[in-house]
């Protein structure tokens, strides 16, 4: 199974944003379509902290986002309580 | 084109609020009284439109109100009988928020709701009154309250009200949104039939979730606190292992969403129910990707959502589970609805929940009288009720007849005192200036007498009224005693504690009866807070303040305020015993001894004596009292301009203010005195009080019973005034037990 199966495996929607460049990102994009706005869904390629938090902070009520970069080394902080929580949000760890 | 209408309306509602503001505070408020009265008036408005428009009834129900931080209150407010799509409630209970609330209550960083607020958020009771079309709820049926302040009657959407079947207890059927709450965390988490549960945290929430969960029959369930105590797994044991499918976060708690995700097993879920204030300072991002786990969110809002997306009502289906679950026994909450809380004693609950002296509970509006909590008209009391201490009429036969001894200011005041009094007379009077004795006799149509032993004539007269110079006091009581004569000496008992043992022993040795003018304890005032006191209003003392004030002129040395009587005994260490402490500060301390029940224990303090004098011009003392209270007793003779006294006295649950003004506050449920608010106290002029001690004195006579202030009340305000003056002569504390006469 490739990183973007796992992906997509781990979606339920064939719509979702993705954000980062690469191989995992391009191959997403040819497989997802592009969602409303705000999206249902956001894959996150980058691994970037800034970029989570900015995905939690666009995708829509009850939306989820998967973690398919790089995964980070040490803690991370968040602010759950807004995003995840509040919102109902999804956060979908998925192993590329 | 532009909208110019919405520009105008704010502006015009600036200008209506900015006016009612200076109004309110022309009427004396400031601050929080502003905001609250603002937020009443606009509540109240807002309910007379609303009720105006629909032509609907108004009824009035009492809510607790935050008024400013660390002050909550019960207040009136109008509440709109239900219209279309509504339903009132009159609520029995309402659920508390024991983590929510104690947050608020503390004002923790994000828990800062605007003041004045309405804390709860959810209740159960009887419905009052339906919308004309609503289906399927009928007035006095019992319903779940999915949304409610703390009142004591709410008009809500009829979708909020949740029938409540047979079986369900009021406090466990208030706990309906709780459960809806932890039920939409399990519905978020999937099915968990046959599957390993963990959940962390054993709060109310964290409690129903595990409740609800077992009726999906999970394979098992590992409990996760801080504690780890009633079979939980302690927190600091680490969570990693535990392997759950579901993980269930409901500490609130940022820092244990690492815990929670570390306790789930590869592709498990972790349900983020607990609201995690603040920053979560590891989100496990690591964790959630390496081990393919999802984090799901699970608030209330969330539900609103979903419900507003997909239509239906899933609020009153998670609200049945719970509801028909404890009905049949399947699911338990009785320990969850916790105590049963006086809606009157909400600060004490607050201050006890911030302690951490105490967990679930509810608000039962029940233990407020239906008159008091619903209705129109609903208004706080201006004035509790006063049970006057009338004395029973004494058996037949005359009135308790006196002799005034020593006629000058209060001598003469005595005088009128007997006389008006309805158990008394004044027969004889007597003074060493024979005008004096003459003019207190007219005044009370009594015969003045030149001789004192023509005055203690047992033949004519029952008692004698001392109001002579206090080094006279003991010997004279003897003279009455040994005369066969009861007793009534005009504060203090004597010139010092050697001499009130000397007054107490004659007068036990001659079985009369003795006591000690202390007319404090009767204004009205003091009798209202004696009888607050009783009722538990103060629960135990903790402490009080006298600051007692005046600016006696020079002449006040050499013949007292009224100058009728010239004689410099109140300059004199020898004749009057002291300053301003066994002058006028001893009435305070009968007070607060008659008032909290309590002795004085220590005594620190120093004086202030004018150069040339013999007693002090002006006293500052610290008291310590049995139980721990403590006090500052401070009086000056030479204030200038005389500000008024200060006089208050408080306990763990309440104060009473008797000087400048008498009021009193409680955060106990005490009839007749709201809690939460300062209340007035009535004020009686102080004529009447020495009235009233006369006749309380005569009809304690007439029983054969003892008088209000008895001889060891004398006694022991003499030996705290003996400390008094011993700890500002050495200025060491001393202690009472050791100050022997």
């Amino acid at each position: 199974m490739t990183g973007a199966d796992a992906v997509l495996a781990a979606l339920e929607t064939d719509a979702a944003e993705v954000v980062g460049a690469g191989a995992l990102a391009d191959a997403l994009r040819a497989r997802l379509r592009s969602p409303a706005s705000p999206p249902a869904a956001i894959v996150d390629t980058t691994g970037d902290p800034a970029a989570i938090a900015d995905a939690l902070e666009r995708v829509d009520d009850l939306g989820t986002v998967v973690l398919a970069g790089p995964a980070p080394d040490g803690p991370v902080a968040l602010d759950l309580y807004a995003t995840v929580h509040v919102r109902g949000l999804t956060l979908i760890g998925v192993a590329v | 084109m532009r909208n110019y209408a919405a520009p105008v309306r704010e502006r015009a509602k600036q200008l209506v609020l900015s006016g009612l503001d200076r109004a309110l505070v022309a009427r004396g408020l400031d601050g929080a009284g502003v905001a609250l009265a603002r937020a009443e008036v606009i509540d109240g408005g807002r309910a007379a439109l609303r009720a105006a428009r629909g032509r609907r009834r108004v009824t009035g129900a009492l809510e607790v109100v935050v008024t400013r931080p660390g002050h909550a209150e019960l207040r009136p407010r109008p509440v709109v009988l239900a219209g279309p799509g509504e339903v009132t409630v009159e609520l029995e209970a309402s659920a508390i928020s024991s983590g929510t609330e104690r947050a608020q209550w503390l004002r923790l960083p994000t828990a800062q709701p605007v003041l004045p607020a309405v804390p709860g958020y959810a209740g159960a009771g009887r419905v009052l009154a339906v919308g004309g079309d609503v289906e399927g709820l009928a007035g006095g049926d019992r319903v779940a309250v999915l949304r409610a302040r703390h009142a004591s009657a709410v008009t809500v959407p009829a979708a909020w009200a949740v029938p409540v079947p047979a079986g369900v207890a009021v406090g466990e059927a208030a706990l309906a949104y709780l459960a809806v709450i932890a039920g939409y965390g399990l519905r978020r988490a999937g099915p968990l039939a046959g599957l390993p549960l963990c959940v962390l945290g054993a709060g109310p929430i964290g409690a129903l979730a595990r409740r609800l969960a077992a009726l999906q029959a999970p394979s098992e369930v590992t409990v996760v606190t801080r504690s780890g105590r009633g079979g939980a797994r302690a927190l600091a044991d680490g969570t990693a292992g535990i392997g759950a499918a579901v993980v269930i976060e409901a500490t609130g708690d940022p820092a244990a969403v690492a815990p929670a995700v570390a306790a789930a097993r590869d592709g498990g879920t972790v349900v983020l129910l607990g609201s995690p204030r603040g920053v979560t300072p590891d989100a496990a991002l690591g964790e959630l990707q390496r081990r393919g786990i999802r984090l799901v969110g699970a608030h209330i809002s969330a539900l609103a959502t979903e419900a507003r997306r997909q239509g239906g009502d899933p609020f009153a289906g998670l609200a049945r589970t719970y509801l028909e679950g404890i009905a049949s026994g399947r699911v338990a909450a009785a320990d969850l609805a916790g105590e049963a809380v006086d809606p009157r004693e909400i600060v004490r609950f607050y201050r006890r929940l911030a302690r951490g002296e105490a967990g679930a509970a509810h608000l039962e509006w029940e233990a407020i009288p239906r008159g008091e909590r619903l209705g129109l008209g609903l208004r706080p009391r201006r004035r509790p009720a006063v049970t006057r201490a009338v004395p029973p009429p004494l058996p037949a036969g005359r009135p308790l007849r006196f002799a005034v001894i020593g006629c000058g200011d209060i001598g003469l005041a005595n005088a009128r005192a007997i006389a008006a009094a309805g158990n008394a007379e004044a027969v004889l009077c007597h003074d060493a200036v024979p005008a004096l004795a003459e003019a207190a006799a007219e005044a009370a149509g009594a015969e003045a007498v030149p001789e004192l032993e023509a005055a203690l004539d047992a033949r004519r007269v029952d008692a004698a009224f001392l109001s002579v110079p206090h080094d006279l006091h003991a010997s004279l009581v003897a003279r009455c005693a040994a005369a066969g004569l009861h007793v009534v000496v005009e504060k203090p008992l004597a010139v010092d504690l050697a001499g009130a043992e000397e007054a107490v022993a004659a007068a036990a040795a001659a079985g009369v009866t003795l006591s000690t003018c202390f007319s404090f304890r009767y204004y009205d005032a003091v009798r209202a807070a004696r009888a607050l006191a009783d009722a538990g209003a103060l629960g135990a003392f903790s402490g009080a303040t006298v600051a007692f004030h005046a600016d006696k002129p020079p002449s006040y040395w050499m013949g007292g305020f009224s100058g009728r009587a010239a004689s410099d005994w109140r300059a004199s260490r020898a004749r009057a015993g002291g300053g301003v402490l066994i002058m006028n500060l001893t009435h305070y301390v009968d007070l607060i001894r008659h008032l909290t029940g309590t002795e004085p224990e220590w005594v620190a303090g120093t004086a202030r004596t004018q150069p040339g004098a013999e007693v002090e011009d002006a006293i500052a003392l610290s008291v310590g009292f049995t139980g721990g209270a403590v006090a500052t007793i401070s009086g000056s003779s030479s204030t200038r301009g005389a500000p008024p006294n200060r006089v208050e006295l408080w306990g763990e649950d309440g104060t009473v203010r008797l000087e400048p003004t008498a009021e009193a506050y409680t955060e106990r449920a005490v009839s007749g005195l709201p809690a939460g608010r300062w209340t007035p106290l009535p004020v009686e002029g102080v004529d009447e009080t020495r009235r009233a001690f006369v006749e309380a004195f005569a009809a304690a006579v007439a029983r054969g019973a003892e008088p209000d202030v008895t001889p060891a009340d004398g006694l022991a305000v003499q030996r705290f005034v003996d400390a008094a003056y011993r700890a500002v002569a050495s200025g060491d504390a001393v202690t009472l037990e050791g100050v022997a006469g």
